[in-house]
């Protein structure tokens, strides 16, 4: 066995030993909240899950529940169960069971993990969640060392790590594992085949072949639909594919179920020669803008209902047939009014309740649209989102623009690392209660989060709440079970514990926030807001959040209730400087980015569809990738450095990306201020790329990168670039995203540039709440009282295009230019990332403690 | 209807090692038929017997012992059962064929060893391919020579899904009783204890209550 992988946390040996005990915040201090019954716990905080795998908002977690309610932070987690690993090292372990089988809590069902406690020299464990006393089965039974340890920990994984996958035994099958089957649901309308979505899709598709996952027991099938359901036969002993047309949508009937969802090794030439034929079949297709959705997912559903697995769906017009038909509901006047929440919401429960359907027969849908006009999203989306599936958008799709992109994410559906048939619960100390989750799923029960799919993507948060007013005992404990189906047969449980000390005072909350876990969370939040009540009301939240926090972490230094340890004193006479903790010095950057953001900005000029999309993304999103969709990087191309776009050695700071170390380019602030009109910007926010050309950029790079010197012949990208530039461009794209997809954005473009401007989102925008730039938000968050607590008046005619003509702000009204911004932090770090230089027009706050 | 349900299980344990459903959206198996194999399955021993055909409600289950692996299948009522038991030899030599290409000679070791279930899932499709050529029972039954080399199967025994499932009841009922004989055992244990004790009390107590009286007596006398 190896030692605990991962942890970059202080050494492990030695946990009980006072020595630990005299790191602030490490160990929960004796005494503390601790009732009678409960012994302290000897709990080796050391032993830390990896933040791939899952993150806090806070490290210390406040101790009772009038503590939480006066620190306002937004206690919570984001657990992405399957994370892959990034080294060999931090593969994680698998146990199988012994004779005893998996040892859980007989009480609360909890499974064994490093943080229980040990008695009567190992014949008994207490549960570490529900304070059970369980006997310890004889075959499990290990001496306890001096410190109160099991002997045999650093033998078994389940004891000594935060993370470890049980091989399930059979009592955790209902039935036989399920082969991984893809079933592909596609619209061959004429919209779809002439955009040239099907000969994407069919080329992606047989591209992935050799590659889904399975062994030899992957199952595929197809359907086709325009105004009726086709089915294909693809039986192993056929020459080609027999297709059956259904034109009855009310009583659907399936002809010969036996060969629609076949098994891929024994058909592989039938499947082929089906693949190869498909964008032929219906190139003269009549139908142009009738579509059966809703009977064609009936039918797929009847075909894979024996079995489940992951079924993709290709949609390029609003379906109008059947059942799940759906109507134009998008009104122009609703736009940034609160009856914008009701476009946003699902305009029938169809979808719904069909992927409840879905989830109970373990399907998943990966929902692929190709929209040209409005297609209703907020309806279609439940269909994934209940099932634990994802979604993509290619609005306008164009083959030549596009193919490529949704052709590799295609790919990477299907070949992904999926679990299959998934049920995931996550369990926390009593006390304490996991109030809401976040992502995509479906709750059976009380909370038994139905995953049918679950893939390295998927993404969960959750709201943990005080359910008592003191927390019983002195630790917490949140512990993850995902029990899967892998793609070779193998029923596994994933289960991840984590054990945080409480604590007593805000400081040490404060102190040990995760800022961009925290916004993730709030992100999460807001979103779910923006649903149930409106977008307004939603930003208001999150600015809310954003201040209460600032305020808390300055003057909230109090310490509550009189069982305060000797030495927590001395917190309250330091002087109360205008300073924003470290922690949380990006928190207003985040903040004022979340409001900005495609999922919650205001204004009339968010396309209902596209902010959908955004929002359904960002819910599933992990932190890391949260973090950049909300602060997107925006590096300077027309003045890189001749190393960037090379491979860089060494563990310098010089920021890197991608496999083979890629040097990247200067990053600088998401403001207008940085565009000039001879540069070329390149902007990425993990989703989508963007290059920005000026209107008098060099033509020597321009014609190294498009191949053409004049601005107005710009399409696209040259893809093997002949020139030492563009080779190194091309690096850059590749390392970051690996999907080459770069929408170009000329200067002047009126619909794209408008788009580009969102993400700059530390200037002034035109709607209610987000007229703040970044220093304006600043100042607010410092110190709300001077402008009245509300967000300044700006008119709202000065559209984004005309943004970069605005006047500097120190000319708006009520808003004095910040000279000497108290806590002003510089924009946010990536990882290896120097900071970039600091904000032009604004002058550095003469030697202030809080500036690094 | 082809067989709707086929198990391969290690007959010491009941372990499943390899298993198949129909993908047949008219007739799915439900939960409960998953159970009821995993029962049958777990109920086998050495001692069985190694053919059996098992009725349930609406289905009848069908079972072989070979090589310490053990066959099951599961049709509905009216499926011949000749032809269950040619589908199950069929299964059976598919499956140690299987085996020895993986394996070699080594092949039971590894069935014998292995803790976790399914280990052998990707037979699966082998099976599966099985199971559809025994699509039509009317079909295969032309195969006359076949169906003569069966003619001893009629030995075979019937019993009722019950009665196999209860056997584990009545086990479970053993049990029970046994926990309860040494539950009842140790409280006679205590009761003999303490009927000594009372004896013991009895049989010296009044000596004992009369010796210190005399000393009693004799020591207010010394005192006095």
């Amino acid at each position: 066995m190896q030692p605990p992988a991962a942890n970059s946390a202080p050494p492990p040996p030695n946990q009980q030993m006072p020595g630990l005990m005299n790191q602030p915040g490490m160990v929960a201090q004796p005494g503390m909240g601790v009732a009678p019954g409960m012994p302290a716990e000897n709990i080796d905080f050391s032993i830390k899950v990896p933040e791939r795998l899952l993150r806090f908002t806070t490290g210390s977690i406040p101790a009772s529940a009038g503590l939480q309610n006066s620190s306002k932070v937004p206690i919570g987690g984001i657990i992405t169960p399957l994370a892959p690993a990034e080294d060999e090292e931090e593969e994680v372990d698998t146990v199988q069971p012994g004779n005893s089988g998996i040892i859980r809590c007989k009480k609360c069902r909890t499974y064994i993990n490093p943080f229980v406690t040990w008695l009567e020299n190992g014949r008994r464990w207490r549960c570490n969640i529900c304070a059970q006393l369980n006997e310890c089965p004889s075959a499990y039974f290990c001496h306890l060392d001096e410190t109160g340890q099991r002997r045999d920990k650093d033998q078994r994984p389940e004891l000594s790590k935060g993370v470890v996958e049980w091989i399930a035994p059979t009592e955790y099958m209902v039935r036989p594992p399920q082969e991984p089957s893809y079933f592909f649901v596609l619209d061959v309308s004429a919209t779809a085949v002439r955009s040239g979505m099907l000969a994407h899709a069919a080329n992606a598709i047989k591209e992935s072949l050799d590659r889904l996952p399975g062994k030899g027991r992957t199952k595929i099938g197809f359907i086709t639909y325009d105004n009726s359901v086709h089915y294909y036969n693809l039986a192993p002993d056929l020459n080609a594919p027999q297709m059956m047309v259904v034109s009855d949508l009310k009583e659907l009937f399936v002809p010969l179920p036996d060969h629609l969802l076949v098994n891929l090794k024994e058909s592989r030439s039938v499947v082929e020669s089906f693949l190869d034929s498909l964008p032929d079949m219906f190139a003269k297709n009549p139908v142009v803008s009738l579509s059966c959705l809703g009977p064609a997912l009936k039918a797929a559903f009847t075909v894979m209902k024996q079995i489940g697995g992951k079924m993709l769906v290709f949609q390029s017009i609003m379906p109008n047939l059947g059942d799940g038909a759906l109507r134009p509901r998008e009104n122009q006047a609703a736009m940034g009014t609160p009856q914008e929440s009701k476009i946003l919401r699902p305009g029938t429960p169809w979808y719904k309740d069909t992927a409840v359907e879905f989830s109970r027969q373990q399907i998943s849908v990966d929902m692929f649209l190709f929209p040209y006009q409005y297609l209703d999203v907020s309806s279609l989306s439940e269909l994934p989102r209940y099932t634990a599936g994802s979604l993509h958008s290619y609005v306008g799709f164009n083959s030549e623009r596009d193919g490529f992109k949704f052709e590799s994410q295609l790919k990477k559906r299907l070949t992904q690392h999926t679990a299959w048939e998934a049920v995931m619960r996550i369990r926390c100390t009593n006390g304490m209660r996991i109030t809401n989750f976040y992502g995509n799923f479906f709750i059976r029960g009380n909370d038994l989060l139905a995953l049918p799919n679950c893939t390295p993507d998927s993404s969960f948060a959750f709201d943990i709440s005080h359910d008592e007013k003191n927390m019983p005992s002195s630790v917490c404990t949140v512990q993850s079970a995902l029990l899967y189906t892998s793609s070779e047969g193998q029923r596994r449980i994933r289960v991840v514990t984590q054990a945080m000390p409480l604590t007593q005072s805000t400081k040490d909350i404060m102190e040990s926030v995760d800022t961009a876990a925290l916004c993730n969370l709030m992100a999460k939040r807001a979103l779910d807001m923006s649903l149930k009540s409106s977008l307004d009301n939603a930003r208001m939240r999150v600015q809310q959040t954003c201040l209460d926090l600032i305020r808390t972490s300055k003057g909230g230094r109090t310490v509550s209730g009189y069982s305060v340890p000797p030495g927590g004193k001395q917190q309250i006479d330091k002087p109360d400087d205008d300073e924003i903790p470290s922690q949380l010095e990006l928190l207003p950057l985040y903040t004022l980015a979340l409001m900005k953001n495609v999922a919650l900005r205001g204004g009339t000029d968010v396309h209902p569809d596209e902010r959908m999309v955004a929002q359904y993304a960002l819910n599933a999103m992990s932190v890391t990738e949260s973090r950049d969709y909300l602060y997107p990087k925006l590096f300077s191309i027309h003045n890189m450095l001749p190393e960037a776009g090379l491979p860089h050695d060494g563990d310098d700071d010089i920021p890197v990306a991608g496999r083979a170390r890629t040097r990247l380019p200067q990053a600088v602030n998401l403001s207008c201020e940085r565009l000039t009109n001879d540069g070329i910007f390149l902007l990425d926010n993990g989703i989508q790329m963007s290059l920005w050309v000026g209107s008098a950029a060099n033509p020597s790079i321009l014609q190294s990168l498009f191949e053409t010197s004049s601005l107005q012949e710009i399409h696209s990208l040259v893809s093997t670039p002949s020139d030492d530039f563009g080779k190194r461009f091309m690096n850059i794209v590749d390392a970051l995203n690996g999907q080459g997809n770069v929408t170009i954005v000329r200067e002047g473009d009126a619909h794209l540039e408008a788009r580009f401007f969102w993400h700059l989102i530390e200037d002034r925008a035109s709607f209610q709440g987000g007229t703040y730039s970044y220093e304006e938000f600043m100042k607010f968050c410092t110190d709300p009282n001077a402008s009245g607590g509300m967000p300044p008046g700006m008119p709202t005619s000065a559209g984004p295009p005309g943004q970069r003509g605005m006047p500097p702000p120190a000319g708006q009204r009520g808003m004095p230019p910040p000279p000497g911004q108290p806590g002003m932090p510089p924009p946010p770090g990536h990882p290896g990332m120097p900071p970039p230089p600091g904000h032009p027009g604004m002058p550095p706050p003469p030697g202030h403690p809080g500036m690094p | 209807m082809p067989p709707l349900l086929t198990q391969v299980a290690r007959l010491s344990d009941g372990l499943p090692l390899v298993a198949t459903v129909t993908s047949n959206p008219g007739i799915p198996v439900t939960s409960k038929q998953q159970q009821e194999a995993k029962d049958i399955l777990r109920s086998l021993t050495h001692q069985s017997p190694g053919r059996m055909s098992i009725v349930s409600s609406e289905n009848t289950f069908y079972y072989m012992v070979r090589e310490s692996l053990c066959y099951l299948t599961m049709t509905e009522k009216s499926y011949p059962k000749r032809t269950a038991f040619l589908y199950l030899e069929e299964v059976a030599d598919a499956i140690i064929l299987e085996l020895t290409k993986e394996f070699q000679n080594d092949w039971r070791t590894q069935v014998d060893q292995t803790a976790r279930p399914f280990r052998f899932i990707h037979y699966d499709p082998i099976i599966q391919r099985l199971q559809r050529g025994y699509r039509d029972a009317k079909a295969s039954s032309g195969n006359s020579q076949l169906q003569e080399d069966l003619g001893d199967i009629q030995t075979i025994m019937r019993k009722n899904i019950d009665e196999v499932l209860n056997r584990g009841e009545k086990l479970d009922h053993v049990s029970n009783m046994s926990a309860e004989l040494q539950k009842k055992s140790k409280d006679f244990k205590w009761g003999a204890k303490k009927l000594t004790w009372q004896a013991r009390l009895q049989q010296y107590g009044p000596m004992v209550a009369g010796t210190s009286l005399v000393f009693l007596v004799i020591y207010l006398k010394l005192r006095a």
